[in-house]
Protein backbone atom coordinates (compact mmCIF):
# COMPACT_ATOMS: atom_id res chain seq x y z
CA UNK A 1 0.00 0.00 0.00
CA UNK A 2 1.14 3.38 -0.94
CA UNK A 3 1.45 6.11 2.05
CA UNK A 4 -0.57 8.79 0.73
CA UNK A 5 -0.23 12.63 2.20
CA UNK A 6 -3.18 13.45 4.38
CA UNK A 7 -5.29 16.69 3.10
CA UNK A 8 -7.60 17.82 5.17
CA UNK A 9 -9.00 20.30 2.48
CA UNK A 10 -9.72 17.36 0.09
CA UNK A 11 -11.63 15.88 2.24
CA UNK A 12 -13.99 18.88 2.23
CA UNK A 13 -13.73 19.30 -0.95
CA UNK A 14 -15.06 15.84 -1.62
CA UNK A 15 -18.24 16.72 0.53
CA UNK A 16 -18.94 19.99 -0.98
CA UNK A 17 -18.77 18.11 -4.45
CA UNK A 18 -21.49 15.37 -3.26
CA UNK A 19 -23.61 18.72 -1.69
CA UNK A 20 -23.50 20.11 -5.46
CA UNK A 21 -24.49 16.94 -7.13
CA UNK A 22 -27.26 16.50 -4.01
CA UNK A 23 -28.48 19.85 -4.85
CA UNK A 24 -28.22 19.48 -8.64
CA UNK A 25 -30.15 16.14 -8.53
CA UNK A 26 -32.87 17.48 -6.39
CA UNK A 27 -33.55 20.17 -8.93
CA UNK A 28 -33.21 18.50 -12.13
CA UNK A 29 -35.69 16.28 -10.94
CA UNK A 30 -38.22 19.27 -9.73
CA UNK A 31 -38.04 20.33 -13.05
CA UNK A 32 -38.17 17.26 -15.15
CA UNK A 33 -41.18 15.49 -13.75
CA UNK A 34 -43.46 18.60 -13.56
CA UNK A 35 -42.44 20.37 -17.01
CA UNK A 36 -41.37 23.48 -15.18
CA UNK A 37 -44.40 23.97 -13.34
CA UNK A 38 -43.72 23.27 -9.55
CA UNK A 39 -44.38 19.64 -8.60
CA UNK A 40 -46.03 18.57 -5.63
CA UNK A 41 -45.64 15.30 -3.36
CA UNK A 42 -49.09 14.33 -1.41
CA UNK A 43 -47.44 12.62 1.92
CA UNK A 44 -48.32 8.65 2.17
CA UNK A 45 -48.19 6.77 5.39
CA UNK A 46 -48.21 2.92 5.14
CA UNK A 47 -48.83 0.60 7.79
CA UNK A 48 -48.47 -3.16 8.03
CA UNK A 49 -50.20 -5.98 9.87
CA UNK A 50 -49.66 -9.74 9.50
CA UNK A 51 -51.87 -9.91 7.25
CA UNK A 52 -52.77 -6.55 5.63
CA UNK A 53 -50.95 -3.50 4.16
CA UNK A 54 -52.40 -0.24 4.40
CA UNK A 55 -52.06 2.97 2.56
CA UNK A 56 -53.16 6.59 3.33
CA UNK A 57 -52.62 9.22 0.95
CA UNK A 58 -53.17 12.96 1.12
CA UNK A 59 -55.25 14.30 -1.39
CA UNK A 60 -57.11 17.54 -0.55
CA UNK A 61 -59.49 19.23 -3.02
CA UNK A 62 -59.33 16.38 -5.39
CA UNK A 63 -62.08 14.11 -6.62
CA UNK A 64 -62.26 10.61 -6.54
CA UNK A 65 -62.58 10.33 -10.17
CA UNK A 66 -59.11 12.09 -10.88
CA UNK A 67 -57.21 9.74 -8.65
CA UNK A 68 -55.37 7.01 -10.59
CA UNK A 69 -54.57 3.90 -8.69
CA UNK A 70 -52.44 0.53 -9.91
CA UNK A 71 -50.46 -2.16 -8.67
CA UNK A 72 -48.16 -4.56 -10.18
CA UNK A 73 -46.11 -6.73 -7.87
CA UNK A 74 -45.46 -5.04 -4.99
CA UNK A 75 -45.21 -1.80 -6.36
CA UNK A 76 -47.80 0.96 -6.28
CA UNK A 77 -48.50 3.68 -7.75
CA UNK A 78 -51.13 6.65 -7.00
CA UNK A 79 -51.39 9.53 -10.03
CA UNK A 80 -53.80 12.50 -10.75
CA UNK A 81 -54.29 15.98 -11.69
CA UNK A 82 -55.76 18.25 -8.97
CA UNK A 83 -57.21 20.48 -10.91
CA UNK A 84 -57.47 24.42 -9.80
CA UNK A 85 -61.37 25.42 -9.31
CA UNK A 86 -62.31 28.38 -12.13
CA UNK A 87 -60.20 31.36 -10.95
CA UNK A 88 -61.75 34.67 -10.29
CA UNK A 89 -61.16 37.19 -13.04
CA UNK A 90 -61.67 40.31 -10.55
CA UNK A 91 -60.58 38.66 -7.52
CA UNK A 92 -57.00 39.67 -5.94
CA UNK A 93 -54.75 36.76 -4.84
CA UNK A 94 -53.02 37.69 -1.36
CA UNK A 95 -51.32 34.56 -0.59
CA UNK A 96 -51.08 31.44 -2.74
CA UNK A 97 -49.20 28.20 -0.87
CA UNK A 98 -51.48 25.65 -2.57
CA UNK A 99 -49.79 23.71 -5.49
CA UNK A 100 -51.93 22.30 -8.28
CA UNK A 101 -51.18 19.74 -11.53
CA UNK A 102 -49.88 16.57 -11.92
CA UNK A 103 -48.53 14.38 -9.65
CA UNK A 104 -47.12 10.40 -9.48
CA UNK A 105 -45.94 8.74 -6.96
CA UNK A 106 -44.48 5.16 -6.84
CA UNK A 107 -44.11 3.30 -3.82
CA UNK A 108 -42.57 -0.24 -3.56
CA UNK A 109 -44.93 -2.06 -0.55
CA UNK A 110 -43.66 -4.09 1.87
CA UNK A 111 -45.27 -7.24 0.87
CA UNK A 112 -46.43 -8.67 -2.09
CA UNK A 113 -50.75 -8.33 -2.14
CA UNK A 114 -53.79 -10.20 -3.33
CA UNK A 115 -53.74 -7.61 -6.54
CA UNK A 116 -57.86 -8.83 -7.14
CA UNK A 117 -58.82 -7.57 -3.31
CA UNK A 118 -57.31 -4.23 -3.24
CA UNK A 119 -59.92 -1.69 -1.66
CA UNK A 120 -60.12 2.17 -1.96
CA UNK A 121 -62.06 4.73 -0.47
CA UNK A 122 -61.40 8.21 -0.98
CA UNK A 123 -63.02 10.53 2.40
CA UNK A 124 -61.99 14.08 3.47
CA UNK A 125 -59.53 14.47 1.05
CA UNK A 126 -57.51 11.12 2.25
CA UNK A 127 -57.15 8.13 -0.10
CA UNK A 128 -57.51 4.69 1.88
CA UNK A 129 -55.98 1.64 0.26
CA UNK A 130 -56.11 -2.02 1.72
CA UNK A 131 -54.16 -4.34 0.22
CA UNK A 132 -54.17 -7.82 1.90
CA UNK A 133 -51.23 -9.85 2.06
CA UNK A 134 -50.71 -12.62 -0.47
CA UNK A 135 -50.94 -15.97 1.44
CA UNK A 136 -47.18 -16.83 1.22
CA UNK A 137 -46.27 -13.86 2.64
CA UNK A 138 -48.38 -13.99 5.99
CA UNK A 139 -46.48 -15.66 8.85
CA UNK A 140 -47.03 -18.93 9.72
CA UNK A 141 -46.98 -20.41 12.80
CA UNK A 142 -44.99 -23.95 12.51
CA UNK A 143 -45.89 -26.62 14.55
CA UNK A 144 -43.34 -28.60 15.82
CA UNK A 145 -44.03 -32.44 16.46
CA UNK B 1 -62.21 69.72 5.39
CA UNK B 2 -58.38 69.84 6.02
CA UNK B 3 -55.75 69.37 3.41
CA UNK B 4 -53.79 66.07 5.27
CA UNK B 5 -50.57 65.34 2.83
CA UNK B 6 -49.57 62.81 5.08
CA UNK B 7 -52.62 61.31 4.94
CA UNK B 8 -51.30 59.36 1.25
CA UNK B 9 -54.35 57.50 0.84
CA UNK B 10 -55.32 54.18 1.41
CA UNK B 11 -53.13 51.62 0.30
CA UNK B 12 -50.20 53.54 1.42
CA UNK B 13 -52.40 54.30 5.24
CA UNK B 14 -52.87 50.62 5.03
CA UNK B 15 -49.47 49.75 4.20
CA UNK B 16 -48.23 51.23 7.30
CA UNK B 17 -50.90 50.57 9.25
CA UNK B 18 -50.22 46.69 8.77
CA UNK B 19 -46.10 47.25 9.02
CA UNK B 20 -46.94 48.87 12.75
CA UNK B 21 -49.34 46.46 13.54
CA UNK B 22 -46.82 43.82 12.83
CA UNK B 23 -44.31 45.02 14.70
CA UNK B 24 -46.45 46.17 17.57
CA UNK B 25 -48.43 43.03 17.65
CA UNK B 26 -45.46 40.30 16.25
CA UNK B 27 -46.35 38.24 20.00
CA UNK B 28 -49.90 38.17 18.96
CA UNK B 29 -49.09 36.99 15.57
CA UNK B 30 -47.00 34.30 16.48
CA UNK B 31 -48.95 30.52 16.53
CA UNK B 32 -47.00 27.14 16.88
CA UNK B 33 -47.91 23.63 15.37
CA UNK B 34 -46.52 20.68 14.21
CA UNK B 35 -47.39 21.11 10.65
CA UNK B 36 -48.26 24.05 8.45
CA UNK B 37 -51.23 23.75 6.20
CA UNK B 38 -51.16 25.16 2.63
CA UNK B 39 -53.62 28.04 2.44
CA UNK B 40 -54.68 30.56 -0.52
CA UNK B 41 -56.24 33.77 0.13
CA UNK B 42 -58.34 35.76 -2.01
CA UNK B 43 -60.24 39.04 -2.52
CA UNK B 44 -62.61 40.33 -3.94
CA UNK B 45 -64.77 43.18 -3.78
CA UNK B 46 -66.73 42.34 -1.52
CA UNK B 47 -65.48 39.59 0.86
CA UNK B 48 -62.45 37.52 1.26
CA UNK B 49 -62.27 33.66 0.18
CA UNK B 50 -59.94 31.85 2.44
CA UNK B 51 -59.39 27.80 1.61
CA UNK B 52 -56.91 25.78 3.55
CA UNK B 53 -55.83 22.24 3.06
CA UNK B 54 -56.95 20.59 6.04
CA UNK B 55 -56.89 16.66 5.21
CA UNK B 56 -58.15 14.01 6.90
CA UNK B 57 -59.56 16.61 9.74
CA UNK B 58 -62.99 16.21 11.49
CA UNK B 59 -65.16 19.57 11.23
CA UNK B 60 -65.26 19.45 14.98
CA UNK B 61 -61.41 19.69 15.50
CA UNK B 62 -61.00 22.91 13.66
CA UNK B 63 -61.49 26.46 15.19
CA UNK B 64 -61.55 29.61 14.25
CA UNK B 65 -61.67 33.00 15.44
CA UNK B 66 -61.91 36.61 14.42
CA UNK B 67 -60.75 39.24 17.09
CA UNK B 68 -59.54 42.64 16.10
CA UNK B 69 -58.69 42.30 12.69
CA UNK B 70 -56.91 39.15 13.29
CA UNK B 71 -57.83 35.91 11.73
CA UNK B 72 -56.71 32.88 13.35
CA UNK B 73 -57.51 29.15 11.93
CA UNK B 74 -56.39 25.97 14.19
CA UNK B 75 -57.11 22.57 15.30
CA UNK B 76 -55.70 19.31 15.76
CA UNK B 77 -54.90 16.45 13.30
CA UNK B 78 -55.26 13.26 15.92
CA UNK B 79 -52.71 10.71 15.13
CA UNK B 80 -54.64 7.08 14.89
CA UNK B 81 -53.82 5.10 17.66
CA UNK B 82 -51.77 1.81 16.13
CA UNK B 83 -53.18 -1.56 16.99
CA UNK B 84 -51.06 -4.12 18.57
CA UNK B 85 -49.63 -5.52 15.68
CA UNK B 86 -49.82 -2.94 13.41
CA UNK B 87 -46.64 -0.70 12.09
CA UNK B 88 -45.46 2.12 10.16
CA UNK B 89 -43.43 1.29 7.37
CA UNK B 90 -43.42 4.93 5.90
CA UNK B 91 -44.41 8.49 7.82
CA UNK B 92 -44.88 11.06 5.94
CA UNK B 93 -47.92 12.33 7.55
CA UNK B 94 -47.83 15.13 10.10
CA UNK B 95 -50.20 15.10 12.85
CA UNK B 96 -50.72 17.17 15.84
CA UNK B 97 -51.86 20.68 15.79
CA UNK B 98 -51.33 23.86 13.71
CA UNK B 99 -52.50 27.04 14.00
CA UNK B 100 -51.94 30.43 11.53
CA UNK B 101 -52.78 34.02 11.56
CA UNK B 102 -53.48 36.20 9.15
CA UNK B 103 -53.80 39.68 9.45
CA UNK B 104 -57.14 41.43 8.04
CA UNK B 105 -56.59 44.82 6.53
CA UNK B 106 -60.53 45.32 6.16
CA UNK B 107 -63.09 44.90 8.88
CA UNK B 108 -65.03 41.46 8.39
CA UNK B 109 -68.83 41.25 9.43
CA UNK B 110 -68.09 38.14 11.06
CA UNK B 111 -71.74 37.76 11.81
CA UNK B 112 -71.99 36.68 8.18
CA UNK B 113 -68.67 34.47 7.48
CA UNK B 114 -69.74 31.19 6.70
CA UNK B 115 -67.40 27.66 6.43
CA UNK B 116 -67.53 24.65 4.06
CA UNK B 117 -65.74 21.84 4.68
CA UNK B 118 -65.42 18.95 1.80
CA UNK B 119 -62.69 16.90 0.55
CA UNK B 120 -60.23 18.00 3.17
CA UNK B 121 -60.57 21.53 2.09
CA UNK B 122 -62.04 24.38 4.34
CA UNK B 123 -63.40 27.27 2.64
CA UNK B 124 -63.92 30.49 4.30
CA UNK B 125 -66.26 33.30 2.82
CA UNK B 126 -65.38 36.50 5.10
CA UNK B 127 -67.90 39.30 3.63
CA UNK B 128 -66.32 42.94 4.38
CA UNK B 129 -68.18 45.19 6.16
CA UNK B 130 -71.06 46.74 4.38
CA UNK B 131 -68.84 50.44 5.27
CA UNK B 132 -65.77 48.95 3.81
CA UNK B 133 -66.75 47.60 0.19
CA UNK B 134 -66.48 50.43 -2.24
CA UNK B 135 -69.65 52.24 -3.71
CA UNK B 136 -69.91 53.39 -7.22
CA UNK B 137 -71.57 56.60 -7.39
CA UNK B 138 -73.88 57.72 -10.69
CA UNK B 139 -73.18 60.91 -12.05
CA UNK B 140 -76.23 62.47 -13.16
CA UNK B 141 -76.30 65.31 -15.75
CA UNK B 142 -77.62 66.75 -18.34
Amino acid sequence: MAIVRWRPFRELNTLQREMNRMFESFFRDFEEESGGELAWYPSIDVKETNDKVEVFAELPGMRKEDIKVSVRDNVLQISGEKKREEEEKDANYHRIERVYGTFSRTITLPAHVEIGKVEAYFKDGVLRLTLPKAEEEKPRQIEIK
Amino acid sequence: MYYRPYRMGWGVQNELDRGWRAMQDEDEMECRGTWIPAVDIRERKDAFVLMAELPGMKREDIRLTIRDGILELSGEKKAPQLQEDERYNRKEIRHGSFCRKFLLNTDIDSAKVTATFRDGVLELLLPKAEKMIPKTIEIKGE
